[in-house]
């Protein structure tokens, strides 16, 4: 019965994407694994639909335009000459895709990716093309691609996903991922975290010094309910560090400690909280 | 069913209609939603929500306000200045400690605005606060000025006074 509930909400949300002009499959989307933006230019309204009708060589020639959450890190060339590194690939008939790996390509953090959404068009390499055609020029409208972040399955995440300095964070960890053996099958009292906010690009403000803290009861992590080998620590950024006047946390950086063990050379994570006002 | 079937059938509804007893008296003042957040609440829980999550997740974050041994935040709401006040020695301050109020439709709220001594909030109220109820929900959603919601911090009260 599951699988049928499961089965018909995969179809809807998939017909439900297939309607729209633009869109990103799979989502919900991670934005640390590769994700495959569709244009359907068959349902756009711009000059591209009427060119590509006309002359249907052109579909080996169509590049994707993006301006949000960023441009990309290869550039999206010249408006007359696309860069070859934003070539979509034709699937059939009038839809085009374009796989992306989206930290990387738009070299983004995940939190600007799901606040922003992918704004983009697909337009022919050059945009001039068939200029006298009276269609104008040769590309879509724009499009907007909203993003639903996927479910956390990862060894860190974060709730919210995007927190401000001043919200109730909570890092969860799960240690059934842990690659360190020396940090494998922690006991309930076990997992400390080590933390510290990042204030300017070397200046560092930390809650208490790397050997105090399997002695201090605020870093330590509380089993999560019902799931075994998971940890959870809810603070609020603003209220846990002493920020000097005038400065702000950028970002919080830790990573998880153990009474009698300290990982050497720590391998840092970083959570940059949301920038908004 | 033949006509004098149906006579007989219409005539019995009309009687029966004829049987209603008229209405009396009068219906009553509209429910006073103003009157209705006057006086001291309690916070009894404390829920956070992600709503870019895809499962709207939320957890109880309640033990940041109630915890044995201290007393939970307060909130006193005077209808009388419209003025409202805060005590509170743990959790976060979200509301301030003092300001004033006001409802966006007195007869059928759905948000109230707090004008706080250091900033102003819209909290909506997730049900109708009337002179007898005994709780009351406010929603707080925290956004970006592009529209962007980060957050959706949920507060249940019950009146204590």
């Amino acid at each position: 019965m599951n699988k049928l509930i499961l089965s018909i909400a995969a179809m809807a949300i998939s017909l439900g994407a297939l309607c729209q002009a633009a869109f990103v499959l799979p989502s919900p989307t991670n934005p640390n694994d590769s994700v495959t933006i569709f244009i359907d230019v068959g349902q756009t309204t711009g000059g591209l639909k009427t060119m590509l009708t006309n002359n249907p060589l052109y579909v080996d020639s169509v590049y994707m335009w993006t301006w949000n959450p960023s441009g990309p890190v290869c550039g999206n060339g010249e408006w007359g000459n696309s860069n070859a590194c934003m070539k979509m690939d034709h699937v059939s008939g009038l839809i085009f895709q374009k796989k992306i790996l989206p930290v990387d390509f738009y070299g983004t953090t995940p939190l600007q990716f799901f606040q922003n959404g992918i704004s983009c068009l697909a337009k022919l390499r050059s945009g001039y093309e068939f200029e006298d055609a009276g269609v104008g020029e040769a590309k879509t409208e724009d499009l907007k691609i909203d993003i639903i972040p996927a479910l956390c399955s990862e060894i860190f995440c974060y709730f919210p996903e995007a927190a401000r300095t001043d919200d109730y964070l909570s890092i969860t960890y799960d240690n059934n991922q842990e690659a360190n053996t020396n940090l494998q099958n922690l006991g309930d009292q076990e997992c400390y975290i080590y933390m510290r906010a990042r204030t300017g690009p070397f200046t560092f403000v930390e809650y208490v010094d790397e050997p105090l803290v399997t002695s201090t009861p605020e870093l330590q992590m509380k089993p999560v309910d019902g799931k075994p080998g998971f940890f959870r620590i809810t603070f609020s950024p603003a209220d846990f560090f002493i920020i000097p006047e005038g400065q702000s946390i950028q970002s919080v950086l830790f990573y998880i400690v153990k009474p009698g063990y300290l990982p050497t050379p720590p391998v840092f994570q970083t959570y940059v909280p949301l920038d908004c006002e | 069913m033949n006509t004098t079937k149906r006579l007989l059938l219409l005539l019995l509804i009309l009687a029966a209609a004829g049987c209603k007893p008229d209405l009396k008296g009068e219906l009553g003042e509209i429910t006073d939603k103003v009157k209705g957040l006057n006086g001291t609440w309690e916070i009894e829980q404390f829920i956070q929500q992600d709503p870019n999550n895809p499962i709207l997740e939320e957890r109880d974050l309640s033990s940041f306000y109630v915890r044995e041994g201290t007393e939970p935040m307060r909130m006193v709401i005077s209808t009388a200045d419209r003025s409202y006040s805060v005590t509170q020695t743990i959790g976060k301050r979200f509301f301030g400690s003092s300001g004033t109020w006001e409802l966006d439709d007195e007869i059928a709220p759905s948000y109230l605005t707090l004008f706080g001594d250091e900033d102003t909030l819209r909290v909506d109220l997730d049900r109708m606060v009337l002179p007898n109820s005994q709780t009351m929900g406010l929603v707080y959603t925290r956004e970006c000025s592009d529209g962007f919601r980060n957050v959706i911090y949920k507060f249940n009260f019950k009146r204590i006074d």
